[in-house]
């Protein structure tokens, strides 16, 4: 083939340019530590990088529910806890009043039950983060409300009769799974009852009715099954809410890893390859150098 | 005698061919790096031979210059700057439309770990961000704190959606206008055609194939109006060259006849015609503007409408399901990319969570599974598969697009140089040659110079000794 001066500067400005092109991308990617960063760089990895990052922020989204879930569960099972410690208290006065029937002491019984009974209340009532947590899902006003008797005690406890007061909320945990953190609707009917029942004895207690405290403590116990059984149920969303957060977690790891090795460069073999294109490039520039100085002008002296 | 005459007369016919070759090498030399000069190549012929009483006696030499031009090739170099710039020009809408697009990928270092996401400017961001402001709602409902945040987010996503569809709308009114300029070129080119045409007509009424100057430069003219749409020339006998296009059917449309511009291009709603007859354009780059313009971005953009009118239509189906009139999330108008907005009588305080009491989340539930929900368009959904399912196949589509036509520019350039340099190698210049052509032609100059000098010589002879006789 003939070789005019033309192709030879097109060849090798056509090789440089290549070279450059290679150089400054595998540059770009080792200094990111990124081989993909724009969709054409991989159409089919970015594409699926997008997916898997919408399914990564929605993980950490059900994280933080889950996490949320839990603050409200902690906080229904430290008031049942608490209703508890108040059922053993007052099951333990039922007895001692029993035998006391006529005493002064029974009285003082009966005084002591009326603060637990307004304990109870106000654990019933309580608030986390400006909800009630015991309200189902009618949670901006106070679910439990007292009528005083004629001698300014609390006199009977109504659970509310508001929408939503039998409803439970369920927080998602994951696309597929919900969790219920608060206490159904019927463990807070119950958790009246049992205040009820409290009053009862309580009223029993002051009369002096013997029959009147058996049959009281024993609602009072029956009661208390249901809160029991309501603790029971509280542990088993916490646990099923702390599992589904290690699953959670385990699976947005999983996801980054995924994503790092859709989109990662891997360094040790870019770096390879861009001393390769810098040895092409010094190689081509040194050639050119030589080649294209060189003509016959260089040897001839025309006279 | 009249021997010693005629050899001085052929001596100068000689010493005018060698200047006359020396000229050319000059001029050749001169255009060494000219793209689109061919080099021309002295001939020397004859000029016969007389008979004389002496015998045969030479009339000397002469030269003629051709160019060293291959029809086929040159050819050839059109069409493949004509493919090589079609590419080009959808390359660049691409990778606007890609930018337009604002989705990549970053890497945030920490001290312990390197963590690659994709850039929260992106629509992807908005969308999860929005969903997931729903899902935050659903788990804490009475926090207003939580309402704002939803409004919010709404906002950045019909935001970005908005944005994001006017940058692609105008990278599509860029390309229409590049390919509204480029037919304006190719206009002016045409005329410049059929201007030198008319000159190389006139100069070689009396000789063929002489204009070699003007030849060079049609030649670079319809290697640009190549470049621009794809075309083909043939040479009528005068001189001049036939400039043609061709329809959508494949009919050849005369651009430049003779002398003149017969059918002027025109650009009318993505369609460029010649005179009344619309062409079907196969590579250059109006065809590479219209076509990326028309083709990949707009798909984006169907798909992004397409997406925006699922998001609206769910998103509202899901917070309004019996559809009370001004109870709407996103307003029911907006369907498209374009006109997606938040209802106006939505605000923080406004927003519902649930649709009875204080605590319910069902609202809030529902809208944030709109999320995870899979569509299916032969069910009457806009889009298939889930949201983030459909934008992540949208975005991988115009990076395929560009990817796929990326390598095309890399191996059609490849082509187009190889193409280029089989031209030069037959009409490129060699300096090497040159020098040693004029080497040749001054050893040949030289060499005439001393036959000059031997011949005067013997004349000198003749005239001092006949005269010494005579006297």
């Amino acid at each position: 083939m003939r070789i005019t001066n033309n192709m030879v500067t097109n060849s090798i400005l056509g090789e440089l340019q290549q070279l450059e092109t290679q150089q400054s991308s595998l540059q770009t990617e080792v200094s990111s530590g990124l081989a993909v960063s724009q969709p054409s760089d991989d159409p089919a990895a970015f594409g699926q990088v997008v997916q898997l990052e919408d399914q990564s922020n929605e993980t950490a989204q059900f994280n933080k529910n889950a996490s949320q879930a839990l603050d409200l569960a902690n906080a229904s099972y430290g008031g049942l806890d608490s209703l508890q410690q108040i059922y053993d208290r007052a099951s333990q006065l039922g007895a001692l009043g029993n035998g006391t029937l006529g005493n002064a002491s029974s009285s003082t019984y009966a005084d002591e039950l009326d603060q637990l009974i307004q304990q109870a209340v106000q654990v019933a009532n309580t608030k986390l983060n400006n909800t009630y947590i015991y309200a189902g899902t009618a949670v901006s006003q106070p679910p439990f409300t007292t009528t005083a008797n004629g001698s300014g005690q609390i006199g009977s406890v109504a659970y509310t009769t508001a929408p939503g007061g039998d409803q439970q909320a369920s927080i998602a945990l994951s696309p597929t799974s919900s969790v219920s953190p608060s206490t159904s609707g019927a463990t807070n009917q119950g958790i009246a009852g049992f205040i009820n029942n409290m009053i009862s004895l309580r009223d029993a207690l002051s009369a002096g009715d013997s029959s009147g405290i058996s049959t009281a403590s024993a609602a009072l116990a029956s009661s208390d099954d249901l809160i029991t059984s309501a603790v029971a149920e509280n542990g088993a969303v916490q646990t099923r809410i702390q599992a589904d957060q290690t699953q959670q977690q385990a699976y947005a790891t999983e996801l980054n890893s995924l994503i790092s090795g859709d989109t990662n460069a891997d360094l040790s073999q870019t770096i390879v390859k861009l001393n390769q294109a810098q040895v092409a490039y010094q190689a081509s520039l040194q050639t050119a150098a030589s080649v294209m100085h060189l003509s016959l002008l260089n040897y001839v002296n025309l006279q | 005698m009249s021997g010693l005459f005629s050899i001085l007369g052929a001596t100068a016919t000689a010493l005018d061919a060698q200047s006359q070759a020396i000229s050319v090498a000059s001029n050749n030399i001169a255009n060494v790096n000219n793209p689109d000069y061919s080099e021309e190549v002295a001939s020397y012929q004859t000029l016969g031979s007389i008979e004389t009483p002496q015998g045969p006696q030479s009339m000397g030499i002469t030269v003629s210059v051709q160019q060293e031009r291959s029809a086929v090739l040159d050819q050839m170099v059109q069409q493949e700057a004509s493919l090589t710039s079609g590419f080009t020009a959808q390359q660049n809408i691409l990778q606007q439309a890609q930018s337009a697009l604002g989705e990549n990928i970053t890497n945030s270092s920490t001290s312990s770990s390197s963590v690659s996401s994709v850039s929260t400017s992106g629509l992807s961001a908005a969308l999860d961000d929005f969903f997931n402001a729903f899902q935050a709602l659903a788990a804490n409902p009475t926090d207003s704190g939580q309402a704002q945040t939803v409004v919010q987010q709404a906002g950045v996503l019909t935001d970005r959606f908005q944005q994001v569809d006017q940058n692609l709308s105008q990278v599509q009114a860029a390309a229409e206008s590049e390919a509204g300029s480029d037919v304006d070129s190719a206009n002016q080119l045409l005329q410049q055609v059929a201007q030198l045409n008319m000159q190389i007509a006139a100069q070689e009424s009396g000789d063929p194939g002489s204009a070699l100057a003007l030849r060079d430069q049609r030649e670079g003219a319809v290697e640009k109006l190549a470049a621009l749409i794809p075309i083909s020339v043939k040479e009528a006998s005068n001189g001049t060259d036939q400039v043609s296009s061709t329809d959508a059917s494949g009919n050849s449309v005369t651009l430049v006849s003779g002398v003149a511009v017969t059918n002027p291009l025109s650009i009318s709603a993505g369609v460029v015609s010649a005179g009344s007859t619309a062409l079907g354009l196969s590579s250059g780059s109006i065809q590479g503007e219209l076509s990326a313009g028309a083709g990949a971005v707009q798909t984006l953009r169907t798909s992004l409408d397409q997406l925006a009118s699922q998001v609206v239509t769910s998103v509202n189906g899901a917070y309004n399901p019996s559809a009370t009139v001004g109870g709407n999330f996103f307003l029911a108008s907006g369907t498209t990319a374009g006109t997606i907005s938040v209802d106006p009588n939505l605000t923080a305080a406004t927003l519902v969570a649930g649709s009875g009491s204080a605590g319910d989340n069902s609202i809030a539930t529902a809208v944030a599974q709109v999320a995870d929900k899979s569509f299916s368009t032969a069910g009457g959904d806009s889009i298939d598969g889930t949201i983030g399912n459909f934008y992540g196949t949208a975005v991988s589509d115009i990076g395929q697009a560009l990817d796929t036509v990326n390598t095309q520019v890399t191996d059609q350039t490849a082509v187009q140089t190889t193409i280029v340099n089989q031209r030069q190698s037959v009409s490129g210049v060699s300096v090497d040659q040159e020098m040693s052509d004029l080497m040749s032609y001054q050893r040949a100059f030289q060499a005439s110079s001393e036959v000059f000098q031997v011949v005067n010589t013997l004349l000198d002879n003749l005239v001092t000794n006949l005269g010494a006789i005579s006297g």
